[in-house]
């Protein structure tokens, strides 16, 4: 494949084009054949890391300064700091970049214990515990049964790991799994390979804080370590402190392995040893024991998965009877915020026992989620009110008016009746057979019906009589600067000027070329000339080309003409009449023939330092413009229109272009201003008829 | 690259501006050898561009498509000029006759008639175009020009031709002509200065 | 001489007045009148690439070395600002040229607009192309790209002269969207006729500054009036000077 298809047209473009060669196009990348298609990622694979590192100059710059921003560093990251213990809430605020946590997903903070920055280990716990139950793989999946190398009852029995688990014995306390410490980031892994047998070495500070939260029997209770107060935050030294639970109320826990497992977590080993009874009595959340502790909790902002520890430690009090034997669901801590905020109340707790519990589905352990019962709500009768408003005369007034406008709005309006335009095209076809009538009927026909101008213009005059004072043998410069568009009008506006150098003085002409295309029009010109005056012999002349530069390298050549003109010229230039003239102002005459007003202009202005005496035979669109210059006697003589050369052919006594031009120009002009005309009153006729209406209907 | 290149064209636009105003020998003649080499790098320039139009239609025509034929043309007759121009000189008869009055000066001038008709046409569908006062000085100034200016059978219009036009030519036209001219004058200064001040680099540069 | 040192002096003051008023005007941009064309253009140039439609810039045919190029460089400045707009379009800008330096400038530009958009893979050297080397020629050549229907925006900005009114004729005719604006005043006239925006006088020199290239361009507008007020007090002062003699 070495070319692409372009989607649009369907050409076929070169493999390394951008665009489509035909229309245009965005082309797709092109794909050389030899290369593989890339690999797709199937199901169970693996993703690749690429590094994308090198497409970052590609994104916008709005893009990379935001990636900017969020790449810098967090100010304070706390895990950094050595001296605190460790704290999984610090994660909560720590480094990762707050757009690759969801708000809902912060919401659960424990998944916000990010353990290592690996996205690999950002799973929920919920996600686990799915994955768990499904696939019922080994218990490592579990952290917590980890934590603190807690062996779960499936490691056992081997069974499914489910949170009634959790407190079954373990068989090997100090002996972490070997799964344990590839699957469970470091921070974990420290915990779970350090236990220490009165637990307080290898526990962290905040851990120990939870050492004191059950109210175990105090020979049970080890000793508890006078350290690790200033490490724990004040919120966990409260929670700590708060639940004042009966001791005789605490079930007795079993004494193996209790050195090493902290005490909150022995309140889940016993959750899950109490018999089974036909009626769940463990929810998944689990209410506080008293109100006082309640309030403790309640007035702190504890997190989801503290409180719900926190919560399980007091079903210590929850009868063995209860605990449910259908495997109550692991909830999310999103889940668990849904609950209802009457469930947690204790004053209520014994009325949610006697409502119904839900038994499956997400909200599988709650009391009294759902009404299991239509129950009758009490019903009064709504009392009712006036609609009828009291209005005053004018609000009823600019209601009336307002239901108007509406109702003006939503009629729809007659369209007014436009008449169509005539075709445009038609129009240009019409003007353009009026006009070719115009010009070729005087031009075929050769009439002779406008009379000839009687004044001659101020700046042809002075132009003639500028020829008139030639010395004799002048050397005249003719500047040649016109499209070959215009050659029509200039040569009728130059004959005259040419005869009468021809037929007065022996002048030697030298022409020189600002335009490319201007080159042999001097030829031209001469040959024109001939044609005109065939019985007098054509003046010497000098065809010095191109000017090297052109418009740019006048004040060169103003400077020296020698050595501006290209290199062939000047050997012509050196054995001519023209060898002696050194600068610009050196010649007799300087004609510059243009119809360029801005080159004029530049000729003018950047010619003067050197005072030539400068003529200009100029097209009519560009007289109006160059006029001033002759005012203000930068310029001595000016050849402006067909009929100052009408006027000039007058004088001399011979006609040429300018009479032969005049009728059709004449006519040409006149059918201008008819149609022009013609269209100034259609056009005041359409606009009037469309402003009445528009009058009217304002 | 961006820097050299700024440094240069300051440079270069520093030396021609006070070659242009100060009458010291050295920046004169610095201007004048800047200046020759900006006329050949402009030729340069003129042939890189023919080569890009040529290119240009070259892919056209590989392209295909409804163009094809417009290059087809452009392309054997940019190549036929070039080289008959190349051999035979720019003055030369063959050249002048057959390339410039043979085919260029009909098909411009041909060119030059379209653009009357269609000044014609726009000036009679100006008012439907915009309906304000400046519109309708506009064209009533054009009418009064075109009437002025236009021969007539018994020659000129009396008083019109002879002392009107030209004189509203002279005062008004030239005014105003002047008026655009200074603002155009002033337009261009400013945007040279930004060149030579570097605010603008159309040269590009890395 | 004395001429040539006044020039000098008018010159090196407003190389000064330019960026101070840059300075200046970065803070506290000024406020412009209202110029419909460009409002229009702007408009048009984002229809455009909504549409996935092509713009076409025209620089003019103005000689690098002349004053004529003054309007093909401030349509670059121009055309530095909207290129990198139309760098995310479906299809590529169109810049056509009667001068072989400015198709290189404009390449130029281009290329440097699309690396500023982090779109350089997107330039082709093809963006800018050569018209014809006389004004009917580049006409000429430039009229069948007004007959493609996937150009809906074409901007004519530079210096033009008569041709120009072809172009723009043929533009409408195809309904398309045109702005066209010369130095030349006999081409100003015509478009004034016949463009449904006219820029007259100096207005394509305002084209970057109203396009939003930057305070440095507003600096500019800035700079040319205070020198036409200087200008015009000029004006009024000297005649009275010399007829009362002074000079």
């Amino acid at each position: 494949m070495d070319e692409i298809i372009c989607p649009q047209c369907a050409h076929s473009n070169p493999i390394d084009a951008v665009f489509c060669e035909r229309c245009g196009a965005l082309l797709p990348p092109a794909r050389p054949a030899t290369e593989p298609l890339p690999p797709t990622l199937r199901p169970g694979e693996e993703p690749v890391k690429k590094s994308t590192a090198e497409l970052e100059p590609l994104l916008p710059a709005w893009m990379r300064e935001s990636r900017q921003v969020q790449s810098e560093p967090p100010p304070a990251p706390k895990e950094e700091k050595p001296a605190p213990p460790p704290d999984p809430l610090a994660s909560l605020s720590a480094s990762e970049p707050e757009e690759e946590i969801p708000e809902w997903l912060k919401e659960l903070g424990i998944l916000s214990e990010k353990p290592s920055p690996s996205s690999e280990e950002l799973r929920f716990e919920w996600e686990e515990k799915a994955e768990e139950e499904e696939e019922t793989l080994l218990p490592e999946g579990d952290w917590l049964q980890h934590l603190g190398s807690i062996p779960s009852e499936s490691s056992a029995g081997g069974g499914a790991v489910t949170s009634r688990d959790v407190g079954a014995e373990p068989e090997a306390p100090s002996v972490p799994s070997p799964l344990a410490s590839e699957t469970f980031p470091e921070w974990l892994q420290g915990l779970s390979e350090t236990p220490s047998p009165t637990g307080q070495e290898g526990t962290p500070d905040w851990l120990k804080a939870f050492d004191k939260t059950p109210a175990t029997p105090a020979a049970e209770t080890p000793p508890v370590a006078p350290t690790g107060e200033e490490g724990v935050p004040d919120w966990l030294k409260a929670f700590a402190e708060a639940p004042e639970a009966p001791a005789a109320e605490t079930p007795p826990v079993t004494p193996t392995g209790e050195e090493s497992v902290p005490d909150w977590l022995k309140a889940f080993a016993e959750t899950p040893a109490a018999p089974a009874e036909p009626t769940p009595a463990t929810p998944a959340i689990i209410t506080p024991s008293g109100e006082e502790d309640l309030g403790a909790l309640l007035e702190m902002e504890i997190p989801d998965w503290l409180s719900s520890i926190s919560a399980e430690t007091t079903t210590a009090e929850t009868p063995a009877e209860e605990t449910p034997a259908l495997a109550s669901a692991e909830l999310p801590a999103w889940v668990q915020a849904m609950r209802p905020i009457e469930a947690i109340l204790t004053g209520e707790e014994k009325g949610t026992e006697a409502q119904e519990e839900e038994r499956e589905g997400p909200l599988a352990g709650l009391r009294g989620v759902l009404p299991a019962v239509p129950t009758p709500l009490p019903y009064s009768r709504p009392r009712t009110y006036s609609i009828r408003l009291n209005l005053t005369p004018a609000q009823q007034t600019h209601v009336q008016l307002l239901e108007q406008l509406i109702a003006e709005e939503e009629q729809p309006r007659p369209r007014r009746a436009v008449t169509p335009p005539a075709s445009p095209r038609l129009l240009r076809w019409l003007i353009t057979v009026l006009l070719l009538i115009a010009l070729f009927v005087p031009l075929f026909f050769q009439t002779r019906l406008t009379a000839m101008p009687e004044l001659v213009p101020q700046e042809t005059w002075q132009f003639i009589q500028s020829f008139n004072s030639l010395p004799p043998s002048p050397k005249i410069l003719f500047v040649l600067d016109y499209e070959v568009a215009t050659s029509g009008e200039i040569e009728a506006l130059t004959l005259p000027a040419l005869q009468h150098l021809n037929s007065t003085t022996q002048a030697n002409l030298a022409f020189l070329a600002l335009n490319p295309l201007d080159v042999s029009m001097g030829r031209r010109l001469l040959d024109l000339l001939h044609s005109t005056q065939p019985q007098m012999p054509l003046p010497p002349m000098l065809h010095l080309g191109y000017l090297p530069g052109g418009i740019s390298a006048i004040p060169l050549f103003a400077t020296t003409p020698a050595a501006a003109i290209s290199e062939t010229m000047r050997a012509e230039w050196l054995q001519s009449p023209f060898q002696k003239i050194n600068t610009l102002g050196d010649f007799d005459r300087v004609i510059l023939v243009t119809d360029n007003a801005e080159n004029a202009r530049t000729w003018i202005e950047q010619t003067s330092p050197w005072h030539p005496h400068l003529l200009i035979v100029s097209s009519a669109r560009s007289t109006p413009m160059l006029l001033p210059y002759f005012y203000a006697g930068q310029v001595q003589g000016l050849i402006g229109n067909l009929n100052a050369a009408a006027a000039y052919e007058q004088v001399n006594g011979i006609p040429a272009l300018g009479r032969a031009y005049r009728d059709a120009y004449s006519a040409g002009l006149l059918l201008a201003l008819l149609i022009g005309l013609a269209g100034f009153l259609w056009g005041l006729l359409t606009h009037r008829a469309h402003s009445q209406p528009q009058e009217k209907e304002a | 690259m961006r820097v050299i290149a700024s440094a240069l064209a300051m440079l270069a636009a520093l030396i021609v501006l006070l070659g242009s105003f100060l009458p010291i020998p050295l920046l004169i003649q610095l201007r004048t050898i800047l200046l020759r080499w900006g006329a050949i790098l402009a030729a340069t320039a003129a042939l890189v561009g023919f080569y890009n139009l040529l290119a240009v239609h070259w892919r056209n025509l590989r392209a295909g498509g409804l163009q094809v034929l417009y290059s087809f043309v452009l392309i054997l007759a940019a190549l036929g000029t070039f080289t008959l121009t190349l051999l035979l000189g720019p003055q030369s008869p063959v050249v002048h006759t057959w390339v410039l009055l043979g085919i260029i000066r009909p098909i411009e001038a041909s060119l030059l008639g379209i653009l009357a008709i269609t000044l014609i046409y726009a000036l009679a569908r100006l008012l439907r175009r915009r309906f304000d006062f400046l519109t309708f000085l506009f064209i009533l100034s054009t009418f009064f020009f075109l009437l002025a200016s236009a021969p007539m059978l018994w020659g000129s219009i009396p008083f019109i031709s002879d002392f009107l036009a030209p004189w509203i030519q002279d005062i008004f036209v030239t005014a105003g002509t002047r008026g655009l001219l200074l603002g155009i004058a002033l337009g261009a200064l400013l945007t040279g200065l930004r060149i030579l001040l570097a605010m603008d680099r159309p040269y590009g540069g890395k | 001489m004395t001429l040539a040192l006044l020039s000098l002096f008018i010159i090196l003051f407003v190389a000064l007045l330019l960026p101070i008023l840059s300075l200046v005007q970065r803070k506290s941009p000024p406020r412009f009148r209202l110029i419909p064309a460009f409002r229009a253009l702007r408009r048009a140039v984002d229809l455009s690439i909504e549409d996935g439609k092509q713009v076409h810039l025209s620089l003019g045919r103005g000689n690098l070395l002349t004053l004529q190029a003054a309007s093909g460089l401030a349509s670059l400045g121009m055309w530095h600002h909207l290129a990198a707009q139309t760098a995310v379009g479906d299809r590529p800008p169109l810049i056509t040229a009667g001068e072989g330096g400015l198709v290189i400038l404009g390449q130029d530009t281009t290329r440097t607009a699309y690396r500023a958009a982090l779109a350089e893979e997107l330039y082709h050297p093809f963006v800018a192309r050569l018209g014809g080397l006389s004004p009917f020629a580049y006409a000429a050549s430039t009229l069948p790209l007004l007959q493609e229907k996937r150009i809906s925006t074409h901007i004519f900005l530079g210096h033009f002269g008569v041709e120009s009114l072809l172009l723009g004729e043929a533009a409408e005719r195809n309904q398309a969207f045109f702005v066209a604006a010369s130095d030349d005043l006999t081409a100003q006239a015509g478009l004034f006729a016949l463009a449904p925006h006219p820029l007259l006088g100096e207005e394509i020199f305002a084209a970057a500054a109203y396009l939003g290239a930057g305070p440095s361009n507003q600096a500019s507008l800035s700079a040319q009036d205070a020198l036409r007020w200087m200008l015009i007090l000029a004006l009024l002062i000297l005649p009275v000077l010399k007829f009362f003699g002074v000079f």
